[in-house]
């Protein structure tokens, strides 16, 4: 039997333990942790409030708080004045609170939102993009810069309409398991190959997720000093390559899983539940508050 | 084993990936209610093999027969599917619906069962298996040892006659993998065949019939029963199954093999 043969250097002690600088993450690690926890964050629907004990708003089918939240969807995008977004929006803050599903976790994911269309529309409120009535001028470096009451007006409004459709997303999402929602849209029609698709999409976004903080993690542990910025994205690029080869790997296996257990194209599902008394509820509410906003409500 | 119905039978069997030679002319039979152990090295090809044996991928040269008709050609995929279970490696793979319910649902709505009788097989599978309590829970929020118990229930609903278990120990705490034992051993009493890819020798000579040893030139090095295989430390160590490790007790140098199934047998 071949004796393993140990090298000199493996035989030597470490550097004894010393006090040194305190450990800082490079730019892309930070990023990447970032990106990481947002997704997780918004593409998790984990919550107590998601149970089926949670309140009021899970009472009613998964089915028809799709349908019901996708009529009001639409709905929002046609009030056109912002008393009717006040109570669209003050009705779902009512429901999140009925349902226990809380008014922080609600702000957590709206706001966002907000402030993504603050940043992207925020032109709207000056004279250069919108004229009208000026009521605060500014000068900056000799040019005069005022905020205009007509692109007030419409930039407010755009923003109440983002608020109005973010916070019924985020209600649905805060009050129904991942599971709930994917047998929703099946049970209202939506192909169940299509459904399947995007969960399978979203499941995986997750295995990968873990892969991107693993490997990160896996770096780190033999690094001393955060990445300069040139390797770093030299690393993120190779990193990127072996997270497709990933992604291709579980394709084809996921798909030779689902054969194996005898799908052939055409993904097989339970028969949907019938509506219930709370469920003609929620869609009868959904569908009047819908035909009020067409109405000029 | 005479007069047992034969479930399969490979016939010069040679599989590539491109170039690379994944298995080279196999010739193998397997026996209803017969359990059998694939013991091979790394990449020797024991996955192809039984991604081979369900009919996922198809044999470059040679032909899968199984119940006496060729896969691929003959036999009805329905048929198929309903009578063979494969359990993957990765359980990741494996487990794609939104809960452990519709996990083990998949399999029995696929083949065209009815509602009310998928409902009664996913409830008895994942009681039989201690599974219930994470019945609404998403696959991808549970532990290894738990995936690995999803895939196995997800496969088991299917009610299969033959079970392709790929690595089924890997990953598994210790007590997990008693578990499955136990669980592997009930299927064997109850007549369901058995053919497991592992490199864990522990697992191959509690539960089977037969060991097949692929090696790394990826033919067949050897079939036969289980103590007749496993107690052959030459054999073993030619398909790096076993590590013989040596020591010095005094004046004494004692020579076995190592890991998990170790052979004592040598002292100079």
């Amino acid at each position: 039997m071949e004796t393993l043969k140990i090298p000199e250097w493996l035989k030597q002690g470490g550097q004894p333990v010393c006090a040194g600088a305190v450990i800082r993450e490079g730019f892309i690690e930070k990023n990447l942790k970032a990106v990481s926890s947002f997704l997780k964050e918004m593409l998790s629907v984990r919550n107590p409030a998601s149970g089926p004990a949670g309140g009021l708003f899970q009472g009613v089918s998964a089915r028809a708080r799709i349908g019901g939240v996708f009529v009001l969807l639409v709905g929002a995008v046609f009030m056109d004045n912002a008393i009717s977004l006040f109570f669209l929006i003050s009705t779902v803050i009512f429901i999140a609170c009925l349902s226990h599903a809380g008014l922080f976790p609600l702000l957590k994911r709206v706001v966002p939102a907000v402030i993504f269309s603050l940043v992207v529309i925020w032109p709207v409120f000056f004279n250069f993009f919108t004229a009208g009535r000026e009521f605060l001028v500014f000068d900056i470096f000799g040019s005069r810069v005022a905020l205009t009451e007509e692109g007030l007006f419409q930039g407010g409004f755009f923003i109440l309409r983002v608020t109005a459709t973010a916070s019924l997303v985020s209600l649905l999402f805060l009050t129904a398991k991942e599971a709930d929602i994917f047998g929703g849209l099946k049970g209202l029609g939506v192909p169940a190959f299509f459904v399947t698709a995007i969960f399978m999409t979203f499941r995986y976004v997750f295995i990968l997720l873990k892969i991107v903080e693993d490997t990160s993690l896996a770096r780190k542990s033999r690094t001393i000093n955060p990445a300069v910025m040139r390797d770093g994205k030299r690393w993120f690029s190779s990193r990127a390559g072996f997270l497709l080869q990933r992604a291709l790997y579980f394709s084809e296996e996921v798909t030779l899983s689902m054969a194996a257990r005898g799908f052939t194209g055409r993904i097989k599902v339970f028969a949907s539940v019938p509506l219930r008394g709370k469920d003609y509820l929620w869609l009868g509410f959904a569908f009047f508050v819908f035909f009020m906003s067409i109405g000029r409500f | 084993m005479q007069g047992m119905e034969e479930v399969y039978r490979l016939e010069r069997v040679s599989c590539f990936y491109g170039e690379v030679a994944a298995l080279k002319d196999i010739d193998l039979n397997v026996l209803r209610g017969e359990s059998i152990s694939v013991l091979g090295a790394n990449g020797a090809g024991k996955s192809t093999l039984l991604k081979l044996l369900d009919g996922l991928i198809f044999p470059s040269s040679g032909r899968v027969m199984f119940f006496g008709m060729s896969l691929g050609d003959a036999v009805n995929l329905k048929a198929l599917r309903e009578r063979v279970g494969f359990v993957f490696s990765e359980p990741d793979v494996q487990l794609f619906s939104p809960t452990v319910f519709d996990e083990v649902a998949f399999g029995p709505l696929q083949i065209g069962l009815s509602g009310k009788e998928v409902v009664k097989r996913v409830e008895d599978t994942l009681t039989f298996l201690g599974l219930s309590h994470l019945k609404e829970r998403p696959p991808y929020t549970l532990s290894t040892g738990e995936k690995k118990k999803v895939a196995i229930g997800s496969v088991l609903s299917i009610n299969p006659e033959v079970l392709l278990l790929d690595e089924p120990t890997t990953g598994l705490d210790p007590k997990t993998q008693v578990w499955l034992i136990e669980v592997l051993a009930e299927l064997k009493k109850i007549g369901k065949t058995c053919i497991i890819a592992t490199h864990d020798l522990s697992l191959a000579a509690d539960l089977s019939d037969r060991v097949v040893i692929l090696g790394e030139s990826h033919t067949i090095a050897s079939v036969g029963s289980a103590e007749h295989i496993l107690g052959n430390k030459e054999l073993l160590l030619g398909a790096n199954l076993i590590h013989e490790h040596a020591h010095r007790h005094g004046e004494i140098i004692h020579r076995h093999s190592h890991g998990p199934f170790s052979i004592h047998d040598e002292h100079e």
